[in-house]
C-alpha cells in the first residue's frame, strides 16, 4: 500500500490535475451565475477534464516501468486518484450549484464523469501499446475540440453533445454519453486484461 | 580584408531569414494539413455548409462561429505542437543550417493552411447572402453589404488565421505543453465575457480577437430581437490583421541571432498602429447600438 501511494505521489502530474481542478471551480462558478451566456464554458470544463485525466495516465518513465514486475492494474489504480479528484471536484459543484443549472442534474455529471472516464481510459490503453505519453498528445486534441463544439455547436438538433435549453434533446445526450462513459469502462477493462495476457506470455 | 569579409556576412545572415524558408513553409503546411485535429475541425467546418446544398436555405449570419472555434481555436493547440516538434527534430539534429527564425517562418506561413479553410467558409457564406439575403429580423439586414463583409472576413477567416499565429507565439515563449489548452479555454472564458451581451463592455469588446458585431442579444420584452453593436469593423478588420503581424514579429524575435534594432522599431510601430486601429475600430462607424425594428424570429442563441 505504501509502494502505491508513493509511485501515485511520484508519477501522477499533481500540479496540472490540481491547477486544473482549480479551474474547473472557477468555470463552474462563472457558469452557474451566467448559464445562458457562459454555457460553452460548461462544454469547455469538461474538454479540460477529459484532456487532464488522460495526461494523467502518462509515463515519462516507461522505459524502465514497463519492465518492472507491476502490473497495468496496479498502476492504474495508482494513477486513478488524479481522475477521482476531478470527477469529485465536478460532482461536488454540480450538486453545490444544481438550482442554477439546468434541470437536468444527472446529465451533467455524467458530461463530466464520463468525459473524465474515456479521456483515463483511452490512454491507459494506449499505454499497453507502449506509447509512453499518449495523454498529452490526447489532450491537444481533445481539449479544443470539446471547446469548439461548445462553442459552435455543430448538428446541435442531431448530436445534442452540450445541451442546454429545455426544447433540446436530453435523452439522446443521456444516450450519448452514456455510450461514452461505456465505452469508457470496456476499454478500461480490455487495457488491463491486455496487459494482464501480454504479461503471462513473458 | 579577407577575414573580415566572412564575418559580416554570417552577421547579416544571422538577422535576417535564410531563404530555405520557403521550402521549409511549404513543409510545414503539408504537415498542418495532415494533422488529425486540423482536419477534424475543418471537415465540421465545411460540414456547416452543406445546408446550403438546399436552395431553399436562407444564409445563417451567425455560422461565423463554426470556422472560428472548429479551425482558429484548434489551431492554437495544432501551431504549438508543430513548432515544438520542429524544435525536437533541431534538437535532436545538434547544430542544424536552418536557424529558429526561418523555422518560426515556415510555421507562420503554414497559418494559410487553416485561413484557406476560413476563407472558403466566409466566400460562400458572403455569396450565399447576396443571392437569398438573411431574413430582416436579423442584424445583417440593418447594415451595408460592406459592413457584412467585414464583419464576416474578421469572424470566419482572420480568426483562422489569428488562432495558428497565436499558437506559434505560445510554442515561442513557452514550453509548457499544457500552455497551448489552458490559453484557449481562458480565450474562450474572456471571448464570451467581450462578446457584447453585458452592455457596459460593448464599446471596449473589440480589443478582444474575436467578437459579436450583432445578433438577437435581445431587449425588454422581446429576448430574440436583433440589434447591430457599435464601432468599425473594417477598422478591426485592420486591427487583427496588426495583431498578427505583431504576434509573428514576436515570435520571430524569440531567436536572439534575429533580433534587430530595426525589426524592432518595426515592432513598436506596429503596435502603435494596432492601438491606434483599436481606437478608431472602437471610436468611429456606428455610433450607438442599433436595435432591428422588427421582432425576432428565435432563430438563435438556443431558440
Amino acid at each position: 500500500m505504501r509502494s502505491l501511494a508513493r509511485y501515485s505521489r511520484a508519477a501522477t502530474p499533481w500540479g496540472l490535475t490540481v491547477t486544473t481542478a482549480v479551474i474547473a471551480i472557477v468555470l463552474l462558478s462563472i457558469v452557474a451565475r451566467w448559464p445562458a451566456a457562459m454555457w460553452p464554458l460548461h462544454g469547455a470544463t469538461i474538454g479540460l477534464l477529459a484532456a487532464v485525466s488522460a495526461w494523467s495516465v502518462d509515463e515519462r518513465c516507461s522505459a524502465i516501468v514497463d519492465l518492472v514486475p507491476r502490473p497495468l492494474w496496479w498502476r492504474t489504480v495508482a494513477r486513478a486518484p488524479a481522475a477521482l479528484l476531478l470527477v469529485a471536484v465536478w460532482v461536488a459543484m454540480h450538486l453545490s450549484l444544481r438550482d442554477r443549472l439546468p434541470d437536468h442534474l444527472g446529465v451533467l455529471v455524467l458530461q463530466g464523469v464520463s468525459a473524465v472516464l474515456v479521456g483515463f481510459a483511452v490512454a491507459t490503453w494506449q499505454r499497453t501499446r507502449g506509447n509512453p505519453e499518449p495523454g498529452q498528445r490526447m489532450a491537444m486534441l481533445v481539449c479544443p475540440a470539446a471547446v469548439a463544439i461548445a462553442l459552435a455547436k455543430p448538428w446541435s438538433t442531431h448530436v445534442p453533445v452540450f445541451p442546454i435549453w429545455p426544447h433540446e434533446n436530453w435523452p439522446r445526450a443521456t444516450a450519448i454519453w452514456s455510450i461514452t462513459g461505456g465505452v469508457g469502462v470496456l476499454v478500461l477493462i480490455a487495457s488491463i486484461q491486455r496487459d494482464a495476457a501480454d504479461r503471462a506470455h513473458r | 580584408m579577407t577575414t573580415t569579409t566572412p564575418t559580416v556576412s554570417a552577421a547579416a545572415d544571422r538577422s535576417s531569414v535564410s531563404p530555405e524558408w520557403l521550402l521549409l513553409a511549404r513543409i510545414e503546411m503539408i504537415r498542418y494539413a495532415r494533422r488529425p485535429a486540423f482536419l477534424f475541425g475543418a471537415a465540421l467546418t465545411l460540414a456547416a455548409l452543406l445546408p446550403y446544398l438546399d436552395p431553399a436555405e436562407p444564409v445563417d449570419e451567425l455560422s461565423m462561429i463554426a470556422p472560428a472555434a472548429l479551425v482558429g481555436l484548434i489551431g492554437i493547440t495544432v501551431s504549438a505542437q508543430r513548432v515544438w516538434a520542429s524544435d525536437r527534430c533541431a534538437d535532436a539534429a545538434g547544430s542544424t543550417p536552418v536557424p529558429m527564425a526561418t523555422r518560426t517562418l515556415a510555421h507562420l506561413a503554414a497559418s494559410v493552411v487553416p485561413f484557406t479553410i476560413g476563407l472558403v467558409f466566409v466566400t460562400v457564406s458572403y455569396a450565399r447572402y447576396l443571392t437569398d439575403p438573411p431574413p430582416p429580423s436579423g442584424y445583417a439586414a440593418l447594415m451595408s453589404d460592406g459592413w457584412v463583409l467585414a464583419v464576416w472576413f474578421a469572424l470566419g477567416a482572420v480568426s483562422c488565421l489569428g488562432g495558428p499565429i497565436l499558437g506559434v507565439l505560445i510554442a515561442r515563449m513557452t514550453d509548457r505543453r499544457a500552455a497551448p489548452i489552458l490559453i484557449s479555454v481562458g480565450l474562450v472564458a474572456l471571448a464570451i465575457v467581450f462578446q457584447g451581451l453585458f452592455e457596459p463592455l460593448r464599446r471596449i469588446r473589440v480589443f478582444m480577437p474575436w467578437t459579436y458585431w450583432g445578433g438577437p442579444f435581445g431587449i425588454d420584452g422581446d429576448p430574440q430581437r436583433s440589434m447591430v453593436f457599435t464601432g468599425s469593423p473594417q477598422w478591426w478588420v485592420v486591427y487583427l490583421l496588426v495583431l498578427c503581424a505583431v504576434a509573428g514579429l514576436v515570435a520571430l524575435r524569440r531567436d536572439r541571432a534575429w533580433r534587430s534594432q530595426r525589426n524592432g522599431i518595426a515592432l513598436g510601430a506596429l503596435v502603435v498602429i494596432a492601438v491606434v486601429t483599436c481606437l478608431a475600430a472602437m471610436w468611429t462607424g456606428t455610433p450607438d447600438t442599433v436595435v432591428n425594428p422588427l421582432p425576432g424570429d428565435g432563430t438563435s442563441w438556443g431558440g
